[in-house]
């Protein structure tokens, strides 16, 4: 914070003063976004020319007079202004996007391409499009702006990862998320290396700093992923670094400061509420006299003279965060180089978290010849999250359940037992029920700290044969290392004594290190043949290997500190390795038509040591074209559309992210089994077919262009069949196995996208933009071969999987009405009857896991050198599973309650939501305590007010010292339109695996709601 | 020329690094894993194997599988609680997510996978002698039938709950073969178990040390026997196991659920889970069998509220003679005259206990029924089942009715897991309609099949809605 009110006397500093220099022309370009434009080509008819250097600025000596000055940038039209020089004239010029937006360099596969020859589907976004919004991980920032690319934030709870699904999901049990490849870098991208400890998944992409990022482009359909082959039927998002590019050495500082509270707080009862809800179901059951609190921890009226406690209070906080990024860069002669440092400090609304990343990063290319080019990139982060407990368990999700109103933080008075022995003294942690019900006991008697150490690093040689060959090698590591410790103080488990009876601490220590290395080399023919046709083939092998080893260290000790301090483990470590590989060699063609006809052709073939000998390689071939339908002598005649292309794809893609040696059996042997003899027994069943799972997809798109590209975008639809499902099932018990994974079963994703960018209202002083996109997905599952819904475990899921349904339906019984004569709730059998009991066997698939679409809003007015913009998201369609509400809402327990239940049956005659209350599930014709119906399934429509964005850019004559200053203040999460009772229609709850990551995107259990922030921020260019 | 030389050289590097299969090639890395392909070489393999087919069946029948019909029926009280799964086996309420009791059941069909393993790949393993093969399989037959019966008996009707059994029963595995099975009906299961153990009788060896022996088969099939009403079988069965000499009366009541840690057996024992406790300098191994009954019923501690205990009921059939031993070994009374009076178990108040899965009081119990049921050799049974009496310092009876016959087994083996057969026998005989007030017969009556069983498509389920 002292950094920060320094840094903004700075700010103020200059807005003071005034520019001096400058002689005869000169200014600044900008590009749409009033982003400074380097090497932009100025030419003065009879006059001479120049180009605007790294900070958008360039100045011109000229004699007094009138001059014809055009400013001409690759993709941008060319601006011709007449202007008159009389001593000294500043110009600024605003660029537009030309129609040759399509000449944008988009990245693919193993190479690059004009946006105009892609026969495939890309997104690309931009680093402004990456840092407008104050996201700690580059991933959510992508919300919103591409069309069928969904991307649920993760909770409140910083470091937490986002849910990223490119054009539905096609998996049940291997991993659904998209391959992320940085620099042409396959890299390791698995939340679940942590498990799901603390309920929270760890981020692995939290460690790359969003203001590295140059862009990041986004394969969709199988004409641009196939050449990822087996990797790439989950989309593929490839990320491209900075490297420098302005003549001179340019420096740039951004900073960014602001506070966060939580989108909604739930609305648990406070003590008086729950104490009458409480006697309401003891008396309704029944009883008689006082009634008899959960666990018998105090009594009635202990309960009543207590003042309450409001635990969700007690674990948040205004969350505030800051962060600081600086760069310099420079291109040169020989190549150029691109040097980061950045630090950001994210502290949540929950009280105790926060994530803090410190990072580093440098790109350097030398041409060592004119056919040698060596490029390095490397890059160092520490993450450091401090943790507590969430959701299941612990913290806010304790203080949402088992943290009652009624109990203290603290104890007022000492603490007798019956015998008369003093058990606590006033000023102890109340911990009668032990830690989990108070929240701020777990809290401050636990020192967690995960640190995530990552870098990645790769060498690039290329080698230009002759004009039409060169040659590249590549090879990289990337490496995670990552601890998590945790220190429970004395007393934190009770269970944990000494001989003489003290507390003992623990020290907990789990780690993981991630070895991924990979090397890969291609070599690329680019010919011309004649003036029509063009030739552009690539061939060429990866190879990557992976490993994992993780130990695992605990101490039981009063000096619980001993792990962290002295580094020596008294517990010899566990250590566990898993490995794998993948090999695979692949090649392209591209051929085109004097630029109006298209076709590509590729083919990868992969082996993976995750498979079965049986089949360990896999082809995957793709084909598409693509007619640049405006470049035919026919539209000459049509007005208005500058530019049509129409693409077509199929091939087929593969996924194969599952864990290693599931195809191996195995037998364990053991010592001192029955009768002390040494046994063996088999403990996994082979599976030697086990094979990829495939995607074959369709794909036809239309890009478009109209009025000088003042409407353009892209409508596209493809299909998506995906067969040979993995899918981990669960074994029939007779077989005498748990489970095992399997090729089972098909699925389809079918689907639109449209996307439009407007540009409503240009003119030299004020431009409004404005971007939308939207997207529908359908998926159905066609088969799952021999097994039953109940055969694919999810972890925490409450969904299954149902033939004729899609992915992840929710399974539930049926809730009617509550009886208004006895309050009974009322459910309906499988065969649509009205019963008083609740039956699994009247479960029925019910609810959307996945929205019927998805999409988002972007407006964006430029006033001068004023910036305003924002950014609804919205979701339409699509069910919440409110989980927890079967526990906060149902049967009487020892969970706090929602104020929603004030609505329940109470006497006859009464119409209510919610049943009579009562603490025996047997009232609700059950036969266990948390029953799930669809009572607890909800309209999950929602349109977010994501990111409110106003910039001020100073304008460069104004400037002294820096080249460039913009400031900025920006809102997130500011605007929540949805009809859910819940805390936040946006969800990604912690998930125990990928079939649960699948399957249930849609469930929230005490999930942490996300966070809304307010930032004010500065970005200096010098 | 120079693009073809680049071609080859771009060939080259593709085919260099992805002919390699090696670098394909990754197994976990564990000293103790094997895989499953050089698992099962030997006929040493194989005994080893065989060890782990009875340590995953002694786990469960080591007291786990026993006292799911014990709470079932009526010796045990009311477990207080809603949520407990005893709680919901008590009301007859189970259901298929009652995970719980989805580890008893697969460890039955671990530990017949296991044997089938055995029986598909003893005869070809290195070492194989005629004697080995005849002895593992016949072992391997034994356990294999006594997981299916003790499955059938609690997740399908009883036999005789159809006149033709045509009733459905469990998944028979009969083979390694991982194919999804259906529930096979009970009259398939019982044969299939009568042929197992038939087979296992025939080969089994005379003396087995703590594993099954050919007297083991015998008296399994007594019971099974019994189960099935062919109450001839079951007494010609137990008669031989009683008339081959090996086995007498432990006089000592309290001994049948004891640590035998240093000592002999009792002489009763036919076939018993074996407890081990050595701790040496050099080793150390600590092996309890019985968890299942002690870590439910101990009582010997005066502060332990074990999670099952006496109903009222069975206290008061056990302590209706005042001199009768059973009553004053086996049980004592807490909170006695008050409200909150309750009656705890102290069979199995001991470490280390080892489990007689079979032994000889049963098989006198088994012999006086079919005697009387038949109504022959009478006097025999009269005289085995006043050494029961005797030994619980009870008088002799002068004659034999079921009744008498099913109380004394009722009071020999309360909570070893037979109380709730014993009805449903009598259930299919006509002589009892009620088990604690509610059909014999009714849906709760079985345990639901855990939801992991019907992870096959087309697999029936039992009836739910408990017993009302």
């Amino acid at each position: 914070m002292k950094i920060n009110a320094r840094l903004f006397a700075f700010v103020l500093a200059l807005f003071g003063s005034t520019y001096l220099g400058a002689q005869n022309l000169s200014g600044v370009v900008v590009d749409e976004y009033n982003e400074p434009l380097p090497s932009v080509a100025i030419t003065v008819e009879n006059g001479g020319a120049t180009m605007t250097d790294y900070s958008g600025q360039y100045q011109l000596t000229l004699n007094k007079g009138t001059y014809k000055v055009s400013f001409a940038f690759i993709g941008y039209e060319t601006q011709t202004r007449s202007i008159t020089v009389d001593g000294k004239k500043v110009v600024n010029v605003v660029m537009k996007p030309s129609k040759t937006q399509l000449d944008e360099v988009v990245v693919v596969g193993y190479g690059v391409s004009r946006k105009r020859d892609l026969t495939g589907s890309v997104v690309s976004l931009k680093t402004k499009e990456l840092t407008d919004i104050p996201t700690p991980s580059f991933e959510n920032a992508i919300q919103g702006k591409a069309a069928g690319v969904q991307v649920i934030t993760g909770s409140g709870i910083a470091g937490s990862g986002s849910m990223v699904r490119i054009r539905g999901v096609a998996s049940i049990s291997a991993g659904g998320d998209p391959l992320y490849v940085v620099d042409g870098i396959p890299i390791t991208q698995d939340y679940f290396l942590n498990g799901n400890r603390g309920g929270f998944n760890t981020n692995p992409l939290a460690t790359i700093n969003p203001n590295d990022i140059e862009s990041v482009d986004i394969l969709k359909d199988a004409a641009a992923t196939g050449i990822y082959g087996s990797r790439g039927s989950n989309g593929v998002v490839l990320i491209t670094t900075k490297r420098g590019k302005s003549k001179k050495l340019a420096y740039n500082f951004s900073s960014r400061v602001g506070f966060s509270n939580p989108t909604a707080l739930p609305n648990m009862m406070n003590k008086d509420q729950y104490l009458q809800m409480y006697e309401e179901a003891w008396v309704n059951d029944g009883n008689v006299g006082v009634p008899e609190l959960p666990g018998n921890r105090m009594s009635w009226a202990e309960a009543q003279a207590f003042e309450g406690t409001d635990w969700v209070q007690q674990t948040i906080q205004q969350g505030i965060k800051h962060g600081y990024d600086f760069s310099a860069s420079r291109g040169f002669k020989g190549g150029n180089f691109y040097a980061g440092l950045s630090y950001n400090d994210n502290n949540s609304y929950l009280v105790g978290n926060s994530y803090e990343r410190l990072s580093g990063r440098f790109n350097v290319d030398f041409n060592i010849t004119d056919k040698f080019k060596l490029g390095v990139s490397t890059s160092l982060s520490r993450g450091i999250n401090n943790r507590i407990d969430a959701a299941w368990s612990g913290g806010f999700g304790e203080a949402m359940s088992r943290a009652l109103p009624i109990y203290p933080v603290r104890y007022a008075e000492d603490e007798y037992d019956d015998d008369g022995n003093l058990v606590a003294q006033a000023g102890d942690y109340w911990l009668k029920g032990g830690i989990g019900l108070n929240p701020v006991a777990q809290r401050e008697m636990k020192d967690w700290t995960a640190i995530e150490d990552r870098t990645i690093n790769n060498i690039t040689l290329d080698y230009k044969l002759s004009d039409a060959w060169t040659f590249r090698g590549q090879g990289a590591v990337d490496y995670m290392n990552f601890q998590d410790h945790i220190w429970e103080k004395p007393g934190y488990d009770p269970t944990y004594k000494d001989a003489e009876g003290n507390f003992l601490g623990r020290a907990n220590m789990y780690t993981y290190d991630v070895w991924n290395t990979s090397g890969n080399a291609t070599a690329n023919y680019i010919k011309d043949l004649g003036e029509n046709h063009h030739i552009n083939w690539l061939i060429g092998s990866e190879y990557q290997y992976n490993r994992v080893k993780r130990w695992d260290a605990f101490y039981d000790s009063e000096a619980v500190g001993q792990i962290r301090e002295t580094g020596q483990y008294v517990n010899d470590p566990l250590s566990y390795i898993e490995e794998y590989a993948f090999a695979s060699a692949f090649t392209r063609l591209n051929y085109n038509y004097k630029g109006k006809y298209y076709a590509e052709a590729l083919i990868r073939r992969d082996g993976s040591s995750k498979f079965g000998p049986n089949n360990k390689y896999g082809n995957f071939p793709a084909a598409s074209v693509g007619w640049v339908i405006s470049d035919e002598d026919f539209m000459g005649a049509v007005p208005n559309i500058n530019f049509l292309k129409l693409k077509a794809s199929v091939g087929k893609n593969g996924n194969s992210a599952i864990p290693s040696y599931q195809w191996f059996g195995y037998y364990n042997v053991a010592n001192n089994g029955y009768g002390g003899q040494t046994y063996r027994y088999p403990v996994i069943r082979e599976n030697a077919n086990l094979r990829w799972e495939t995607s074959t997809t369709y794909d036809v798109g239309l890009e478009y262009g109209f009025f000088g590209d003042r409407i353009s975008g892209e409508l596209a639809w493809y299909r998506k069949q995906t067969n040979d499902m993995l899918l981990n099932v669960t074994l029939q018990g007779s077989t005498g196995f748990g489970s095992w994974w399997d090729n089972v079963g098909s699925v389809y994703n079918t689907g639109i996208e449209f996307a439009i960018k407007s540009r409503n209202v240009v003119t030299d002083n004020f431009t409004w933009t404005t971007d939308f996109n939207i997207a529908r997905n359908t998926n159905q599952i066609t088969s799952i071969g021999d097994y039953s819904p109940d055969a694919v475990s999810g972890g925490t899921n409450d969904t299954r999987v149902v033939v004729g349904m899609p992915i992840g339906t929710n399974y539930l019984v049926k809730f009617s009405h509550v009886d208004p004569q006895n309050g009974r709730p009322v459910y309906l059998t499988k065969d649509g009857e009205e019963t008083y009991t609740w039956d699994l066997q009247d479960r029925v698939a019910l609810g959307n896991v996945m929205p019927d679409a998805i999409g988002g809003l972007t407006n964006t007015f430029n006033y001068k050198n004023f910036e305003f913009s924002f950014l609804w998201v919205f979701t339409i369609g699509g069910d919440i599973y409110d989980s927890s509400s079967k526990r906060q809402m149902g049967v009487v327990t020892d969970w706090n309650m929602r104020t929603d239940l004030f609505d329940r049956w109470q006497q006859p005659g009464d119409v209510a939501t919610y049943p009579v209350l009562s603490r025996d599930y047997r009232t609700y014709g059950a036969n266990t305590e948390w029953i799930n119906t669809d009572l607890w399934l909800h309209d999950g429509s929602y349109a977010r007010l994501r990111n409110v964005k106003f910039s001020y850019r100073v304008p460069s004559e104004k400037l002294k010292h820096v080249k460039g200053l913009t400031v900025n203040v920006t809102g997130t999460n500011l605007l929540t339109l949805t009809n859910f009772i819940g805390l936040d229609p946006e969800i990604a709850r912690d998930f125990e695996n990928a079939t649960d990551r699948n399957m249930s995107p849609n469930i929230t259990y005490l999930t942490p709601p996300q966070e809304r922030t307010y930032n004010i921020g500065v970005n200096i260019n010098f | 020329m120079k693009q073809l030389a680049a071609f080859l050289a771009a060939a080259a590097i593709v085919v260099g690094t992805t002919s390699c299969e090696r670098i394909l090639d990754f197994q976990a890395n564990s000293d103790s894993q094997i895989p499953a392909d050089s698992a099962i070489l030997t006929i040493e393999d194989a005994e080893q194997l065989l060890v782990s087919v009875y340590d995953v069946a002694a786990n469960a029948f080591g007291g786990r599988y026993q006292n799911i019909p014990e709470v079932m029926a009526d010796n045990i009280a009311d477990p207080l609680g809603l949520n407990g799964e005893y709680a919901q086996i008590y009301r007859w309420t189970s259901s298929f997510f009652n995970g719980s009791f989805g580890g008893e059941y697969r460890d039955a069909y671990i530990a017949i996978y296991r044997a089938n393993t055995l029986l598909e790949e003893v005869a070809d393993l290195e070492g194989a002698t005629p004697a080995a093969i005849d002895r593992i399989s016949a072992e391997a037959k034994f356990i294999r039938a006594l997981s299916h019966y003790h499955v059938v008996r609690i997740w399908a009707m009883p036999y005789g709950y159809t006149t033709d059994n045509s009733h459905l029963g469990i998944p028979l595995k009969l083979s390694a073969d991982q194919t999804p099975q259906m529930r096979a009906t009970v009259a398939e299961v019982y044969a299939a178990i009568e042929s197992d153990l038939l087979d296992a009788e025939a080969a089994l060896p005379v003396d087995n040390g703590i594993f099954a022996d050919q007297m083991a088969a015998k008296a399994l099939l007594a019971h099974v026997y019994l189960e099935m009403g062919d109450f001839a079988a079951a007494k010609a069965k137990a008669s031989e196991v009683i008339n081959s000499g090996s086995y007498s009366l432990e006089q000592d009541l309290t001994a049948r659920f004891n640590d035998h840690l240093n000592a002999d057996l009792p002489e009763e024992f036919i076939f018993t889970l074996v407890s081990t406790n050595e701790v040496s300098a050099t080793d150390t191994l600590v092996d309890e069998r019985g968890t299942g009954f002690v870590g439910n019923y101990r009582s010997d501690d005066p502060n332990a509220n074990p999670a099952l205990k006496a109903s009222a009921d069975l206290y008061v059939a056990a302590t209706a003679d005042t001199n009768d031993l059973r009553g004053h070994q086996w049980y004592a009374t807490r909170n006695a005259g008050t409200p909150d009076e309750l009656y705890v178990i102290s069979k199995f108040d001991a470490s280390f206990i080892d489990v007689p899965l079979l032994h000889l009081t049963q098989m006198y119990l088994i012999y006086a029924e079919c005697a009387v049921r038949l109504g022959e050799d009478q006097a025999t049974a009269l005289g085995y089942i006043n050494a029961l009496r005797q030994r619980a310092n009870v008088s002799d009876l002068t004659a034999l009715t079921i009744a008498d016959v099913m109380n004394e087994r009722r009071l020999e083996l309360a909570c070893e897991g037979d109380r709730l057969f014993q009805l449903k026998r009598q259930g299919v005989l006509g002589e009892i309609q009620k088990i604690r007030g509610v059909d014999w017969d009714c849906p709760g009556m079985v345990l639901q099949f855990p939801n992991f069983e019907g992870t096959a498509q087309g697999f029936i389920y039992n009836e739910e809605g408990g017993c009302e």
